[in-house]
């Protein structure tokens, strides 16, 4: 069970959090929730794709890690991080912290503070970098935390527009993902969501207009060109078997 | 007790405030300079017509209200182990709180309703086209403070002897204020309380103006030869200058003041209360010698004329000796803030 608590630098002053990727870390997962404010990072790395809550038919977006949903084809406990890639997610990236709001003095501003789950398997007082500096102030590394988690609260406040935006302009369309191995094996992956290249190319002056000034237009180029990462999935799964 | 009152200014006929009496730095009552305001016009015909008013002027935006059992008696204050305060605040509807005073005007003990210093604009969008006064700032190259302009709403309420940061022209629309003033010179004989947790920010004086413990504190009976007293009847204003300390309590069933805080200060310096806890970290518990021997550097440095510490130097050569612009301010701020995280 988490056990989220504020975060400060008297009560967790000796606190350190391990940095690294693997399994033991429940990192073993076939796709993690990510944020527009990352697409163009992560479309360097993995595929893109959005998916759609059904209860409340709205999208959110994904990147696909491996072709099952246990499977993390970045995941090797052979090199140091844990994790073969350039770009981790934010949602993983962050690993036992959580973003929190507090009340201000006044009571009508909350601002962002930083929570930490003090039971996560990453967290001890013995392994990894530490929070806090020998006088309580801000560790490099609580500084780097502090910009993935603020990288997600800014990603969270701009993705319901983007999608409604994607959905105004019918760029969102159903894809199927076939995969077929060397070892004969074939995957077919459902559900996923993707930009239409064509609807995009088609858009009007006055519609892409729209699209750019919030800065959506290069997001939706971004997910277009992340399709191009599932051959790289392929070409993993391909030299593990 | 204190038997000095404040001076009044009687016949102001000005719309607009005089720069003179805000640079006297003196305080100084100044009668009826918003009699002619709506809420103030309101309040004379009736407690209910005022309430009305502010009712009609509100976009519904919930406050911040304290709530103070009967017991308090206005006074919001500590509980008896000083680590908490006597009441209560709670996230509510304004008009939620003018209809709960409303219900206790025919009660012989109401409990004490405060709605502290809230930003009219915010809740009352248009109130200020019919009830605003203009308070003259100075040119400046660097942006300043900006005006901060309050409603504060209540029954018979204590705001317990505190200072404000910021000059101040406190405008009683509605019902009757006394406001017991001291100079800043005054604070080790008001027996400041702790920094937080406070009601609104400020340390206040431990001592119960009403009924002083001479015993517990007894310089207390120094201050009150150098305090003063402003009687405030609607439609009157005070100009209070910043660090006064003041002691503000309302004393009809309603009562309204809207307040103008405002500091010609650049907006880079922030709050010098962050030196303050800044020396309180690293400077109060210096050896002797050396908190003495600081205490010259800053005089030197910071309480003198901020010149002479380079007019002697060549212009090139003063650094954040000389004057600090935006730039320079942001440089300070960044080493700082590197110094600090260790």
């Amino acid at each position: 069970m988490a056990n989220n608590v504020l975060l400060n630098n008297i009560s967790h002053q000796n606190l350190k959090v391990i940095a690294r990727y693997g399994a033991e870390f429940g990192n073993n997962v076939g796709s993690v929730l990510v944020f527009p404010t990352e697409f163009v990072e992560l479309q360097k790395e993995y595929p893109i794709l959005f998916r759609r809550n059904l209860e409340t038919q709205k999208y959110h977006a994904i990147a696909l890690l491996g072709l099952s949903q246990n499977e993390n084809l970045f995941l090797n406990p052979n090199i140091e991080s844990g994790w073969e890639a350039n770009y981790i997610p934010a949602i993983v990236a962050k690993g036992p912290f959580l973003i929190g709001f507090q009340s201000q003095d006044s009571g009508n501003n909350k601002a962002p503070v930083i929570h930490v789950d003090v039971d996560h398997p990453k967290v001890s007082e013995q392994d990894g970098y530490p929070l806090f500096l020998e006088y309580g102030g801000n560790s490099p590394y609580l500084a780097h935390i502090a910009k993935i988690l603020n990288l997600i609260h800014q990603g969270m406040a701009v993705q319901d527009g983007m999608f409604d935006l994607f959905s105004e302009l019918d760029l969102i369309e159903p894809i199927d993902i076939d995969i077929d191995l060397n070892n004969g094996e074939k995957h077919t992956l459902i559900g996923n969501y993707t930009i239409n290249e064509e609807k995009l190319a088609a858009l009007n002056g006055h519609q892409l207009e729209t699209l750019n000034k919030p800065g959506f237009l290069p997001l939706a180029y971004a997910v277009i060109t992340s399709i191009t990462n599932i051959r790289k999935l392929t070409e993993i799964k391909n030299s593990k078997k | 007790m204190i038997t000095a009152t404040t001076a009044v200014i009687t016949n102001y006929s000005n719309q607009a405030l005089d720069e003179s009496i805000l640079s006297s730095k003196e305080p100084v009552v100044i009668k009826g300079l918003v009699k002619h305001w709506k809420l103030a016009e309101q309040g004379c015909q009736s407690d209910n017509s005022a309430i009305d008013y502010l009712k009609s002027h509100y976009n519904g935006r919930p406050s911040v209200a304290c709530i103070g059992a009967p017991e308090i008696q206005g006074r919001f204050f500590y509980n008896e182990e000083r680590t908490q305060l006597n009441y209560d605040s709670r996230q509510m509807r304004i008009d939620e709180v003018l209809d709960l005073i409303q219900a206790g005007f025919n009660e012989k003990n109401p409990a004490s309703y405060y709605i502290a210093s809230n930003v009219i604009d915010t809740h009352f969008p248009d109130f200020r086209r019919e009830n605003d006064i203009v308070i003259p700032r100075p040119e400046s190259a660097v942006p300043l403070e900006d005006l901060r302009i309050s409603i504060w709403i209540g029954n018979r309420t204590t705001a317990c002897c505190h200072y404000d940061a910021s000059d101040n022209v406190a405008c009683c629309v509605v019902g009757k204020r006394r406001f017991t003033l001291f100079p800043p010179d005054q604070i080790a004989n008001l027996y400041p309380g702790p920094l937080s947790p406070t009601p609104g920010g400020q340390a206040l004086s431990m001592v119960d103006f009403a009924n002083p413990d001479f015993v517990q504190y007894p310089r207390f009976a120094e201050a009150i030869k150098h305090g003063q007293i402003a009687e405030l009847e609607a439609g009157d204003a005070l100009y209070l200058p910043s660090m006064w300390w003041h002691q503000v309590e309302s004393l009809n069933r309603f009562n309204v003041l809207v307040n103008y805080w405002w500091s010609n200060s650049a907006k880079h310096m922030g709050p010098a209360m962050n030196v303050l806890y800044h020396a309180l970290l690293s400077l109060r518990d210096k050896p002797e010698h050396e908190k003495q021997a600081w205490k010259h550097i800053f005089d030197y440095y910071i309480f003198g004329d901020a010149g002479q510490a380079s007019e002697y130097l060549p212009e090139q050569a003063r650094g954040y000796l000389g004057d600090i612009d935006t730039a320079k301010s942001k440089m300070l701020r960044a080493m700082l803030l590197n110094k600090l995280n260790r």
